[in-house]
This record gives structure tokens, sequence and C-alpha cells, in this order.
């Protein structure tokens, strides 16, 4: 099995990194821009130069003598001539030789390195006196033969003031994407939120259903198209689920009625026998079977119908319920019944039919396990407990974590009132999905103690939110267990 | 007494009519709804064994239709349905009580004789005993035939009694029925009752034995001993 992630949230991830992309572009469109203007500037500058150098050339004269001339009109004069030697030029011969210059003290313009630049010819040149001087060499082949003009410019207070204007340009644009950032992340951020709604919500509907509700489906419409077919799959499965169950439950209510017919016609043919002699021997063994069948089913049932464990219950009418259905089987078998404790209602979580049933196997063991004459006594706590307290053998302490398992047997158990050993397992069950439980201990008179404990209704909120997230882990637990017991069924 | 069984498994049917014949019953026997309905349309029954799980339907449909206005006919149902909601369904749907398959001939006779008790219904005018005859109409009671003197809150807890015979009535429902709103209880109001009426019958030699039930009710039953 490969390795999954952990758990993450799509929308933190999505929001993070479509800003982290936008960020990257924009950082790359941002020095692309920055360059691009620096290059602009640079190019412009060459430009005046060039023209500047061609300026000169213009008017260097071959004089008849066969020397070189240099005639600048006046304006140029008096330009390269300006007290603040912002520009100044060269001339200079193959051999590299001055031949003419814009003044003397003048910043020579030396060259210290050369680098190609662009596709002008033209050629940097960097003062080491003034750095600030940025020139150009151009070669030029005239009627004078090969010259070399260098032409230089220091750079101005208006050359930086325009590189300051490109830098806070270039600042201006960061501080203007930040916004647009921000704008973007809460429009990805409330899009995604919108979307995941729909998903929100159809995890609370797949909260809601149970085995109580198996009809209860997703709502697929208004659902983005990405996440449909997973809602149309869980719908599907829950389809699937539902026919299970329902083919379950219908097999357990056929099985009902296809066991306990010929039971009742066997006992009813033994009820009308002549012979109540026999019949009452038979009589008994069908009693027998009827309680095993009778647990089977109860077990099968409490599989497949969802009980109803949110609605009240009153434990201590149930428990005189119980004991008045007993009562004449208890004073038959010369044996006493007695209610004792809280005497009131006792309103606990649970479906009162099934907490009933749970309370009649309690009793009915009890009853089995005292001898004639002995007591069975029935203790309903405001708590949402009840002891069934009996005078039998008792349960020894080792027995006690097993005894609620199925097909267990005691030694009293098999006697008397035959059964499967599936009745405490029944009552384990139904405390459970009731959220109680149910243990044994020592009675204060000897024999043995039952103890169901049930939630108090209505629960305390705190506890109920506590419970709810505990019954879900029970829940989950549950099924982790049928499902590792359904696995190793086989190997026994 | 008339009583109409409604079953479809012949050989229960059969075993159930020679139970409750010897019981002293008249029968009335089908296996179907339509031929329920036709019958109660044409005799008077005192009483009605329904099976649910009928060929042509659900006997439920027999308990609305005994259930029209003015339809008062005890109703016993026979299932072998034990769904958790199934018994609680068939008492709210009209049935008069309910049980679970198989069955012992005697719970049913003695369930069926306690529908018959009411007041009201075929067993409901005299209500007996052992030796103990009690006229629900007089108000009079009558040990081995001689007249017995009770008081107004020992016959009225007497008759509830009879009326239950063999089962447990809860104590709340015999303070209710003994008592008024007005009367003052005291905690051993009806512990007092209980053993002024057992001390009169014992008296009178009645054949008859309430059993007290701590926590749960009082139980009167013939005294086999």
């Amino acid at each position: 099995m490969t390795a999954r992630p952990a758990a993450y949230s799509l929308l933190r991830r999505l929001i993070w990194r479509i800003v982290a992309a936008a960020a990257a572009s924009a950082a790359v469109l941002y020095g692309a821009l920055y360059t691009q203007l620096y290059l602009t500037a640079d190019t412009l500058q060459d430009q005046t130069l060039s023209a500047q150098a061609a300026d000169i050339f213009r008017h260097v004269r071959l004089a008849d003598d066969g020397a070189l001339r240099l005639e600048l009109p006046d304006n140029l004069v008096q330009a390269y001539a300006a007290p603040n030697g912002d520009f100044s030029y060269q001339v200079l011969n193959v051999n590299g030789k001055v031949l003419f210059s814009s003044r003397d003290g003048g910043a020579p313009l030396d060259e210290i390195g050369r680098r190609r630049t662009g596709t002008t010819g033209l050629i940097q040149i960097q003062s080491p006196i003034q750095p600030r001087i940025y020139a150009r060499e151009l070669e030029f082949d005239g009627p004078a033969g090969l010259l070399r003009i260098r032409v230089g410019q220091s750079q101005s207070n208006e050359d930086l003031l325009s590189e300051e204007t490109l830098e806070e340009f270039s600042e201006a644009i960061i501080w203007s994407v930040v916004p647009v950032f921000i704008a973007l992340a809460l429009v990805i951020a409330y899009t995604l939120r919108n979307g995941l709604a729909l998903v929100v919500e159809a995890s609370q509907q797949a909260a809601n259903i149970g085995p109580r509700t198996t009809h209860v489906r997703l709502r697929e419409d208004g659902m983005p198209m990405e996440i449909r077919p997973l809602v149309h799959a869980v719908n599907a499965g829950l389809d699937r689920l539902e026919h299970g169950f329902r083919v379950q439950r219908d097999f357990t209510a056929d099985a009902a009625h296809e066991l306990r017919t010929p039971l009742a016609v066997l006992q009813a043919h033994l009820d009308t026998l002549p012979d109540q002699q026999v019949a009452g021997d038979l009589g008994r063994d069908v009693a027998t079977m009827s309680r095993i069948v009778e647990q089977l089913l109860r077990v099968a049932q409490l599989e497949t119908d969802a009980l109803a464990t949110d609605t009240p219950a009153d434990l201590h009418l149930v428990a005189t319920d119980v004991a008045a259905q007993l009562a004449p089987l208890a004073l038959r078998e010369n044996k006493t019944l007695i209610v004792s404790g809280h005497d009131g209602p006792i309103l606990v979580q649970g479906e009162a039919e099934a907490l009933h049933h749970a309370v009649r196997n309690l009793v009915e063991n009890a009853l089995a396990a005292v001898p004639p004459r002995g007591t069975v006594e029935l203790i309903a706590g405001i708590d949402g407990s009840l002891h069934v307290d009996d005078e039998g053998p008792g349960v020894p302490p080792a027995q006690r974590s097993v005894v609620f398992q199925r097909f267990w047997r005691g030694d009293h158990s098999g006697g008397k009132l035959g059964g499967a050993g599936l009745g405490l397992s029944i009552v384990a069950r139904i405390a459970e999905v009731c959220g109680g439980t149910v243990d044994v201990t020592d009675a204060p008179r000897g024999g043995a103690r039952f103890t169901l404990r049930l939630r108090p209704y209505p629960a305390k909120p705190d506890a109920a939110a506590r419970n709810a997230s505990t019954s879900l882990e029970s829940v989950s637990k549950d099924v982790t267990r049928r499902t590792s017991q359904r696995a190793s069924a086989p190997q026994r | 007494m008339k009583v109409l069984l409604i079953e479809d498994n012949e050989r229960l049917a059969g075993f159930v009519r020679t139970g409750l014949m010897a019981a002293g019953f008249v029968l009335d026997l089908t296996g179907r709804v339509d031929d329920a309905l036709a019958a109660i349309a044409t005799a008077r029954y005192d009483a009605i064994v329904l099976d649910l799980g009928l060929p042509d339907g659900d006997g439920m449909d027999v308990v609305k239709a005994v259930r029209q206005p003015g339809g008062a006919t005890p109703i016993l149902v026979l299932t072998s349905r034990d769904g958790l909601r199934d018994r609680v369904d068939s008492l709210n749907g009209g049935a008069d009580d309910y049980l679970l398959k198989p069955f012992a001939m005697e719970e049913l006779v003695a369930r069926l004789k306690a529908l018959l008790r009411r007041p009201g219904h075929a067993l409901g005018m005299v209500l007996t005993c052992g030796n103990l005859a009690f006229d629900t109409v007089a108000r009079e009671t009558r040990i081995d035939d001689q007249p017995v003197a009770l008081s107004r809150r020992e016959l009225d807890l007497l008759e509830l009694l009879l009326r239950r015979a063999g089962r447990v009535v809860p104590r709340e429902a015999i303070e209710d029925s003994v008592y008024s709103i007005d009367d003052e209880i005291a905690s051993n109001s009806l512990e007092v009752l209980v053993h002024r009426l057992r001390k009169k019958l014992q008296v009178e030699k009645a054949v008859l034995k309430i059993h007290t039930l701590r926590g749960i009710g009082y139980l009167l039953s013939e005294d086999a001993s």
C-alpha cells in the first residue's frame, strides 16, 4: 500500500500556490520591465553621443597642406567649452594619437576597457578620473583617412533625476501590485469557499445517515462537476447498502415466521394432547427450542433493526412491567420478585421495547439461578442504573468478563431455562446500542448482581456533545471490530 | 362465548380450536381477511383471535374494520412477528392484547378470559375465581353462594383484582381506581386495605389468594394449596 499524504486544506493550498505563482510572474514581469527601461535609456544616450561624434567628424577638414583641421562652428565650440565641462571630445588617429581635444584640462577619455554595445559599432569608455563620464568612441573612414572620435558626457543631475524617477516608478509598480494580489486571493478564497460549501453540506447529510435512515441520499444537484461523480458513487453505494439491509431484515422477518409457526403448531398440539404428563415434558423441550429461536432472531434483529436511542424511556416503568410480566412465573416456582429503589419515573436514553427485552433477559436468568423460596430483587436508581440481584451461586470473578459473550453458558443456565447462551450477549448489545453498559458483581446478600447503567435523559448539553463524539468513536470502533471478526471468521 | 379465530395455518387453527373448545368457547374459524370481514359483518362475536400474517392481506385490516365506531369486540393478536415495534404498532392499531407464537394454550385461554372480564364484555358481569363470585351490577360478593359484606373500597379492589385474575395489577392502577383525587392516601393505606380484604376472604374460607409483589403490585389467584 502506498502511503497517503496527511489531510490538508485544499483552500489554503490553492490560495498559497496561486498567490505564489502570481508573485513569481509579477517579479519576472517587473524585472523585464525594469531592464527594458534602462536599456532604452542607454540606447537614447548612445544615439545622442553617436550624433555628436558624427557632427565633429563632419567638421574635420583635410587642409591643402595635407594637415588635418578641426573647424567647429561657434555654437559647438561654446557647447564643448562650457565651464561645467559636461561635454568633451577627442579626435584620434589610427595609432591612438590625440589630434584634437575639446580643451586642455578637460577630462581625458582614456579607455580602461572596451566592450561592444549593441550593433551600432559604439565602444564604451570609462574615464578613470571621472567615473561619471559616459563616453563613446566611434571610428570614421573619411577623406582624411581612418579617425577615431571619442565623445564624452558627464552624467548630469538631470540624468540622475531621471534614474531616480525610474526607481520610484518601479517601486510604485510594486505597491500597486500588492492590492491586486490581495484582491486575487480574496476572490479565490470566496470562490473556493462557495464551491466547497456544498461539499460540507453533503458531509453533514452523510453524517446523518444511519441504520434507521437508509433511504437518505446526498444531494447531487448544484454540486460542482468535479465532485458530482464522487457524490453519485456514494449514493450508488448507499443504494446497495440499503438493499442489503432490506434483504437482511426481510430474511429475519421471514425466518421468524417460518421458525415460529411449526413451533406454535407443535406447542398447540402438545397442549391439546390427552396425556398431559408426556405433553408437559415435551412442552419443556418446545419451550427451550422456542427460547433459542427467540434469542437467535433477537440477535439478528439487533444487527439489522436500528434502535431509537435518542428517545426517552422510563427505566422504572420498564422494570415494573418486566416484573409484572414475570411475577406469575415466579409465584408458580415459589420465588419472590421485588422491585425497589427509586419509586418514580427514571428517564433514560433508549427504546423502551429494547430495554424491556434486556431487563427481561436479566430477570429470567436471575429467576433461573435462585433456588425455590429465593428472591430476585430489581433495584432502580435515579442515576439510570438498574441492579438485578439474585440469591443463586453468583458468577466467579474469572468468568465475569466472558458471560456477556455470545454462546457462553453458565452452569445453571443449561437447566430449567435452556437457551443458546445468547441472553446476556443480547443484554450487552442492547445496553451498548443505548449508550449504556452492563456488568456483573456480587450481590450484597450473595448471588450475582447484574447492573444495567443507562444514560439519563435528557443528557446534559456538554455531556451530550461528549457522548455524541464517543458514540461516533464507538460506532467506528465497533465497525472495525466487526470487520476484523468477519475477516478472521473463516480461520475458525 | 363465541370466538372468531382467524388463522391461516390449518393445523395450528385445528389445535387452537380444540384447546379453546375444551376451555368452553364456541369457535368460528377462517383463514382469510375477506372471509373474516364477512363473518364479522354477519355474526356477533365476544372476542376475536387474529393471526397478523394472512395470505390475502394484513390482519391489521381486520382490526381496523372491527374498530369502526361502536366496535368494541376484544381482539387478541397472535403473531410470529416480534420486531421491536410490532407489539406497540398492533396495540396502537386497536388490538387489545398481543401473544407471540409459539404460545401455551393455557396462556391463550387466560388472556382471552382476561379480555372478556373487562367491563361490558361477556365475562364482565359476574366475575368468578375459585369459590368466589362477584356480581359487578349488583356489586355483591358471594363465597360458596353465601353473601359476604365488604366495604365500597374493598369491593372496588376485589373487582379490579378479579378482572385481571392471574396477572399483576400495578399498585398505581389500584390507587387510581380505588381512591378519588380528593382522598388523602397515606403511604400504607393500600396495604391496610389489602390486609383487611385478605382477612375477610380468609374468614369466609375463600379459595383464593392475594399475593403482594413488593414494588410491583398485587396478583389474585386461585389458591391451589
